[in-house]
């Protein structure tokens, strides 16, 4: 996060959205997505390995664009043992085919439940929104907000978006709850959310909490050197010790038994 | 055993073993979701748990080891190579099932040349390859000893591998220790996915303790199968003496959970009536309490002895 490079991210209004559906649309046809199909028995927000973005209603009203996060430290990131799963200089998480085993650790991982597996396919894919990171290398827009017709989403770096957000919420008090989702949230994402409605319902299971995910297992996992010597140096000195302990007590037992036998 | 049953277990396994392969077919065919019914809400499922536990059951080799070699309690050492030869077959079967569960088993090198140590799975990738190989080392001089590998070579071999003996049990100590807790420690990221009565920082504890009493138990009654169908092997007297161990390392776990249960102020949870609650009481009840009761009744003991 120290690095030159600006972070980048999207801001969405969810006041403005009228789930017109344009923006998943124009995702899963330049992402190559075929075409759009729901499968409700499997997605209940609209999200699968075909449709990386969907509009789902709040449980208030409103349309909100659910779509990965690109979490400033991502819990996927860390999940993945092979480092498939990572995060670009700019900020875009993306996936590498290449290396995946296919654990799907990086679903389960996930606060948002984003990602989303090929279970159809006897070689499947995990499958994620990618921020349109080629489009952004080109200095194109992601295809999402480029298409948005009621300028729903914008993109732009992530410090201009969250001055943009809270400008908006200082001029119009009443309309926006006073939260920037996903300025704190798991240590921060570069999608944002202003809005009417409450957006807890994003999280896979409530709200994610506060903290950065990567933190809940390096507090064990930096313990790993440590309780490797620790281990190895006890059970050494257990078994050097009573190794010690038995031969002394074999050369005692032998002393006592000589005189007897002697006798 | 008379035969008739035994012809019906044999039966019985085979239809498994069948229907597993019915399974691999279509899940090569078709994919996971035909094969397995996992989803996108639910990408691991059951069929991970169950793998999971065959790990803790295959605990019973670091245990044993540990018991043999480093506390010299040579009254165990008649079931070592069975706990050995346990644990191997119960990596091995999980490395295989691995074949079946990763999307892109092809791909099951990559932690080797592409690391990524923040990963709990990374951890245990590289712990159970390393664990495998201890395991197999650990077991070889059993076959070594076979009048077939009579060569020169092989007695060198053999020779080496019993010098080689304790650290050899030092290592798989210390790897079972990293990843039998660090299987805990893959659900502590997902907080948003374990109930809280299940979810605690304290996983990597509980999933080791428990391993070595499940691993302990699981010694007593494959001792017990194998006593009943090759009528040899069961050493009645030493599994029962171990037997009357298991409650502590099985004790320390539930204390453990109970605990830090109490101290986060959950459990509550435990008694609100909810379909979680119900699990949470019928586990702790017939997973923790009952079995370290039985195994430290003598009554339990002798009912086994006689069936």
């Amino acid at each position: 996060m120290s690095s030159a490079i600006e972070q980048v991210g999207i801001l969405v209004d969810v006041t403005r959205c009228t789930g017109c559906n344009q923006c998943v649309e124009a995702c899963t046809s330049v992402n190559h997505l075929g075409a759009l199909e729901f499968m409700p028995q499997q997605s209940p927000d609209g999200l699968s390995a075909r449709r990386w973005s969907s509009i789902v209603e709040s449980p208030e009203g409103g349309f909100v664009r659910k779509f990965c996060r690109h979490c400033l430290e991502p819990a996927c990131v860390s999940a993945c043992p092979v480092g498939a799963m990572y995060r670009t200089p700019e900020g875009a998480v993306i996936y590498d085919s290449q290396k995946c085993m296919g654990c799907r650790y990086c679903m389960m991982a996930c606060p948002f439940g984003i990602p989303r597996y090929e279970w159809d396919s006897p070689t499947p894919l995990v499958q994620k929104c990618t921020l349109c990171y080629g489009r952004i290398q080109q200095g194109q827009l992601p295809a999402c907000v480029e298409i948005c017709p009621e300028k729903v989403l914008i993109f732009g770096k992530r410090s201009e978006l969250l001055e943009i957000a809270n400008q908006r919420i200082q001029e119009a008090p009443h309309t926006y709850l006073p939260i920037v989702y996903g300025a704190q949230e798991v240590g921060g994402t570069a999608v944002m959310y202003i809005s009417h409605v409450p957006l807890d319902f994003l999280g896979y299971h409530g709200a994610p909490i506060q903290e950065p995910m990567p933190e809940l297992t390096w507090e064990w996992l930096s313990k790993v050197p440590a309780v490797t010597i620790g281990t190895a140096g006890l059970m050494t000195g257990l078994f050097w010790i009573i190794e010690r302990r038995m031969q002394a007590q074999a050369a005692q037992k032998a002393r006592q038994s000589q005189p007897t036998e002697e006798q | 055993m008379n035969t008739t049953t035994r012809i019906w277990i044999k039966d019985g396994l085979w239809a498994i073993a069948l229907a597993g392969l019915v399974a691999s077919i279509i899940r090569f065919a078709a994919g996971l979701g035909a094969a397995t019914g996992l989803n996108d809400s639910a990408p691991w499922g059951l069929w991970i748990a169950f793998k999971l536990v065959f790990v803790a059951l295959a605990g019973g080799g670091f245990t044993l080891a540990a018991i043999v070699y480093i506390f010299h309690l040579e009254y165990y050492r008649p079931i070592l190579r069975r706990a050995i030869l346990i644990a191997m077959l119960g990596y091995g079967s999980f490395i295989v099932s691995l074949i079946f569960d990763l999307g892109l088993p092809w791909h099951i090198y990559m932690p080797i040349i592409s690391w990524q140590h923040h990963s709990v799975m990374f951890e245990i990738a590289w712990c159970v390859m390393l664990y495998f190989s201890v395991l197999v080392l650990e077991f070889a001089p059993v076959i070594l000893e076979h009048p077939w590998f009579r060569h020169p070579v092989f007695k060198t071999l053999l020779h080496w591998l019993h010098k080689l003996t304790l650290p050899l049990v030092i290592a798989g100590i210390v790897l079972s220790t990293l990843h039998q807790s660090s299987l805990g420690s893959l659900f502590l990221i997902m907080p948003h996915r374990v109930h809280p009565l299940w979810y605690s920082p304290w996983l990597p504890y509980l999933f080791f303790t428990s391993a070595i009493a499940a691993g302990m138990m699981a010694l007593i009654v494959e001792g017990f199968l194998v006593e009943r169908w090759f009528g040899r092997g069961m050493h009645f007297d030493i599994s029962t003496r171990l037997g009357k161990w298991t409650p502590l390392p099985l004790g320390l776990y539930l204390s453990l959970r109970l605990i830090d249960q109490f101290a986060r102020g959950v459990l509550p949870g435990a008694l609100d009536g909810s379909w979680q609650s119900f699990l949470f009481l019928a586990e702790i009840l017939s997973a923790a309490c009952s079995p370290s009761c039985c195994s430290a009744s003598r009554r339990c003991g002798r009912a086994a002895r006689a069936c």
